[in-house]
């Protein structure tokens, strides 16, 4: 968080709604006839992109014009949890054949003789 | 010389060939599905209709049409092209619009030649015809709805394969090509019928939707699975040698290869050794390169040179066994041997290649082959005399096996007895031989790895000596060898120094415990339970007889996994290339050697390939001459004496399995089982 | 469209096949017609004496056809599947050849194929459609096994059936009054002296 957003939110922001991980989305107070309201988010911890949710990224990005409502977006019984990108972190997707990949390691395309 | 005029280009051609080659000596393609340059010209796929004048006011097919003198011929006028476009959009009448599930999609000659004569739609709304496919054994899959009758196939079955099984059957719509009494394809060349068909009917069985064509990397090499030493290109896909195809070489393969070639290589992903193991107990363990030379040094170190031998296998690169030789020499023992099947062979270079080349078969007019089955130890070889034979004028006898050559041939007797009748001219055939221009006498290692071996061989010179077959335009002495390191260990002189020991020797010596330790450089065609209480190290890339043998057992790379010299059977050396890596720790095999050597204290005084070669071509000049065939020397070889009664048999019983490749290989076992499947129906 | 193959799985082959002395004699006089070594040009003569002989080719008659010729078995069976008048399944002790091309179309052929058909049991008679059999003066024609059966309707079509169930052979030719191809009831021209 970088203190020019901080003074911004507090001085300008007007809280809409906060996400399962605590983040706060902040639209701008003042409403200017003919430009549509700056919209925000403050990060609860590391401010990484990805970490918004996908309902909330719609909001954020002017796709939809209503926040989801308080308790999340409804959701359909397939749905996965969103997920940061992981990318980078000690929880990325590595490749089988990886070597810091854990678990079965891919087979050689090739057949070993062993001493029977 | 028929001077002729191809679109207002004016060009002097050969007299005899015919419009389509005269277009092609003028830089132009013709598009074609039915030509094909080695095979007889049918002119049904009407592909390669151009405009001939003086001639009729229609397009006429170039490649069935002889040019003659002051003839115009045009290519690319409007007629030419609408009479292509028509020509492709009736052959894509019936042909499936499958191309993304072919595997011949991206080297299909269909799919180029629509890129430039077809139609964007059709205008056919009738379905399509039905054909079923038919079953052409284990290599061959067929895909009978896309087969567009060019008769590629039927014709190279019958002219070059010699097997006179498929046909065009019915006619019209209803035509199919076809064996109609379904079998497989008794020839050792079905490979190249995939090769051969312009379109995807015929497809590679093993590989099918294994791969595409432009995702592999293609490397030019050498086959080392027969002494033809035949042109190929391996396609690799990452690690996985995906398939080999034949590559053009007028003077060796032409373009054609074996199906142990082509589909052997499924045997490189089985069985492969891919760490060092030493023996501790009775038990192989493994162990880190370090140890294993440290087993191998604990042992050799101190130990008389007398009482180690080495001998080379069949596949090895000339690197490495000019590396195994130089060793032995630095550690003093003469015991060397690159003759696994103790063949006596080991005197001047023209006793020991096959002098006339291969193309000196299609000068031969009488040829006489000595304890040699051609088409089971080179069926390619074998191909080239049945085109001899079917070009005329030859005579072919054979004193050995009776077996189907593809070819008649006279059988005149089965042992050396006959050859003696030959040389003092009491058979009909000498006569025969004698009136040749160019006799040919092949001599297989049948004949010569035999205990009076050196008797046969001394006949054989005899004989040709006598026919005045060995002169200065002509050498019609030839050996046909049935592995591929041979000639070049004889070129390096892997043969038994001054006192030294040859493979049976050796193995005598393992026995009585006058050999304490035995280098096998993927040497697997002798007798390993006559190792006796031998300390084997076997350097190879199989787990094969000899592996099972070892104490130590050194990782070492297969023809596809390293760059190496080979000189086949007739003398010419070629360049084989790598195409991939060796599995897991295994190596390189000289660069093994080379390894060993410092730890044993005897450092060869090599560390790059480019040295190495150096060395090859210090030790004999001919390696310095890629890809050429020199007149060898000739003199005195082999060694008069008695010889016995027992017959010639082939040097390889079965085709399919010759070598630790070809043994491991599932697909060989497919083919051979196919092969007994047929044999037993008849 | 159905599956084309030239190679009917559903045939009751036959386990062997060889030729009768006198048939062998005919063998042998078709290739004497040829030079020495070019025996196999005698293929379709031999395919028909094999086909005379025993009604239909099954393979076996085809392999002794490859034996006797010294020919690769498929060479014959190329032959064999290429021209009609090889038949290999077996037919009826009459084969009914009915012409359906234009001329004999236009002139009736509807009706004697349907008498054809009719009649057809696969025992006494079978029956084939085929192409002009070069009879289109005296249509619509009918070929029965070796001879030309012409200017039929669906009677006389069933007359000449009849004729066949009844044991007979009737004429061939014209089933009207005409003689070959000259007008009905007689000539009219050239009539005088």
């Amino acid at each position: 968080m970088i203190i020019g957003t901080w003074l911004f939110t507090k001085m300008r922001g007007e809280l809409v709604g906060t996400d399962a991980e605590g983040n706060r989305y902040f639209q701008d107070k003042r409403v200017v006839a003919g430009t549509r309201r700056k919209r925000w988010v403050m990060y609860n911890g590391v401010a990484e992109a990805s970490r918004v949710p996908p309902e909330w990224h719609g909001w954020l990005h002017h796709m939809l014009a209503d926040p989801p409502p308080a308790g999340g977006a409804p959701r359909k019984p397939w749905q996965k949890d969103h997920q940061p990108n992981l990318t980078g972190t000690d929880l990325a997707y590595r490749p089988p054949g990886h070597t810091l990949s854990t678990g079965e390691k891919p087979k050689p395309p090739y057949e070993a003789w062993r001493p029977g | 010389m028929p001077k002729v005029k191809i679109d207002g280009v004016e060009l002097e051609v050969p007299a005899g060939i015919t419009v389509l080659q005269a277009c092609e000596l003028a830089g132009l393609e013709i598009p074609r599905f039915c030509y094909h340059d080695r095979l007889s010209i049918a002119g049904n796929c009407r592909m390669c209709l151009v405009e001939v004048k003086p001639g009729p006011p229609k397009p006429q097919a170039s490649c069935a049409l002889p040019v003659a003198d002051k003839q115009e011929i045009f290519t690319q006028t409007p007629t030419v092209q609408k009479a292509r476009k028509g020509v492709m959009e009736f052959l894509l009448i019936n042909h499936p619009l499958d191309c993304p599930i072919c595997d011949q999609g991206g080297e299909c000659d269909l799919q180029d030649q629509a890129m430039a004569y077809g139609f964007d739609r059709s205008r056919y709304h009738e379905n399509k015809r039905a054909v079923p496919d038919k079953e052409l054994g284990p290599l061959v899959k067929t895909s009978m709805n896309r087969c567009i009758h060019c008769t590629r196939c039927i014709r190279f079955a019958t002219e070059v394969a010699g097997v006179e099984q498929l046909g065009a059957t019915g006619r019209g719509e209803s035509m199919e090509v076809t064996t109609y009494v379904e079998q497989a394809l008794a020839t050792e060349l079905s490979g190249n019928l995939v090769d051969l068909c312009p379109v995807g009917a015929l497809t590679s069985k093993p590989y099918a939707f294994e791969a595409r064509s432009w995702e592999l990397t293609k490397t030019e090499s050498v086959d080392v699975l027969d002494a033809l030493g035949s042109n190929i290109r391996i396609d690799t896909r990452g690690a996985q040698v995906m398939r080999v195809l034949p590559r053009l070489n007028d003077d060796v393969n032409e373009e054609w290869i074996s199906d142990k070639t082509r589909h052997a290589i499924d045997g490189l992903r089985h069985q492969r050794l891919d760490r060092p193991y030493v023996r501790k107990g009775n038990k192989l363990v493994e162990a880190t390169w370090d140890e294993a030379f440290g087993a191998i040094a604990a042992k050799l170190n101190g130990m008389e040179g007398s009482k180690i031998a080495a001998i080379a296998g069949d596949q090895c690169d000339a690197e490495s066994m000019i590396a195994l030789k130089d060793l032995l020499t630095a550690l003093g023992s003469p015991n060397i041997d690159c003759r696994q099947d103790g063949a006596k062979l080991d005197g001047p270079r023209g006793s020991y290649i096959f002098n006339p080349g291969v193309r000196g078969i299609d000068q031969a007019d009488a040829i006489l082959l000595v304890g040699t089955n051609p088409r089971a130890e080179s069926p390619v070889l074998n191909a080239r005399i049945r085109k001899r034979y079917v070009h005329g004028n030859v005579a072919i006898a054979s004193i050995g096996p009776a077996e189907d050559l593809t070819y008649p041939v006279v059988r005149l007797g089965a042992g050396p007895a006959t050859l003696r009748d030959l040389v003092d001219g009491k058979l009909d055939f000498a006569q025969k031989l004698q009136g040749a221009k160019h006799p040919l006498i092949i001599v297989g290692m049948g004949a010569l790895s035999r205990e009076d071996g050196a008797a046969v061989l001394a006949m054989a010179r005899e004989l040709a000596e006598k026919l005045n077959a060995v002169r200065e335009d002509w050498n019609g002495f030839a050996v046909l060898h049935t592995a591929a390191a041979r000639v070049g260990g004889l070129d390096l002189g892997l043969v038994p120094g001054e006192g030294g020991r040859d493979v049976a020797g050796i193995l005598e010596g393992c026995q009585k415990k006058e050999i304490e330790a035995v280098f096998l450089l993927a040497a697997d065609e002798i007798d390993t339970t006559k190792l006796g209480k031998a300390f084997v190290i076997y350097q190879g890339h199989h787990g094969d007889a000899g592996a099972h043998r070892a104490d130590v057992i050194l990782p070492g790379a297969a023809y596809t996994e390293k760059p190496g010299i080979y000189v086949n059977t007739e003398g010419r050396v070629q360049v084989g290339r790598r195409a991939g890596y060796p599995p897991g720790d295994a190596r390189e095999d000289w660069a093994i050697l080379r390894a060993l050597s410092e730890r044993l204290g005897k450092t060869l005084p090599y560390d790059t390939l480019h040295q190495v070669r150096s060395r090859l071509v210090a030790v004999n000049k001919v390696f310095a001459a890629i890809d050429q065939q020199a007149p060898a020397a000739w003199g005195p070889f082999g060694k008069a004496g008695a010889t016995t009664d027992v017959p010639f048999k082939s040097a390889v019983a079965n085709f399919y399995m010759t070598c630790p490749i070809s043994r491991a290989s599932k697909i060989m076992a497919d083919c051979m089982a196919s092969r007994s499947h047929l044999m037993a129906a008849e | 469209m159905a599956m084309i193959t030239a190679d009917p799985k559903d045939v009751p082959q036959v386990a062997h096949f060889s030729f009768t002395p006198e048939y062998m004699a005919k063998v042998e006089e078709q290739i004497a017609h040829y030079p020495p070594g070019r025996q196999a040009s005698a293929v379709i003569a031999v395919l028909d004496l094999a086909q005379r002989q025993h009604g239909w080719l099954p393979r076996a008659a085809m392999n002794e056809v490859a034996r006797i010729l010294d020919m690769a078995p498929i060479r014959v069976y190329e032959v064999a599947t290429f021209y009609t008048m090889f038949q290999l399944r077996p037919k009826g002790k009459y084969l009914l050849q009915v012409c359906t091309t234009t001329p004999c179309w236009l002139r009736g052929s509807d009706a004697v194929m349907k008498a054809c058909q009719h009649a057809a049991d696969g025992e006494l008679f079978s029956v084939q459609e085929v192409e002009c059999l070069g009879g289109c003066v005296n249509a619509p024609v009918v070929q029965i096994n070796d001879d030309f059966y012409e200017d039929l309707d669906e009677a006389s079509m069933n007359k000449v059936l009849d004729a066949f169930r009844r044991g007979e052979t009737p004429k061939p030719g014209p089933q009207v009054d005409r003689q070959t191809s000259a007008p009905e009831g007689g000539l009219t021209t050239l009539k005088g002296e």
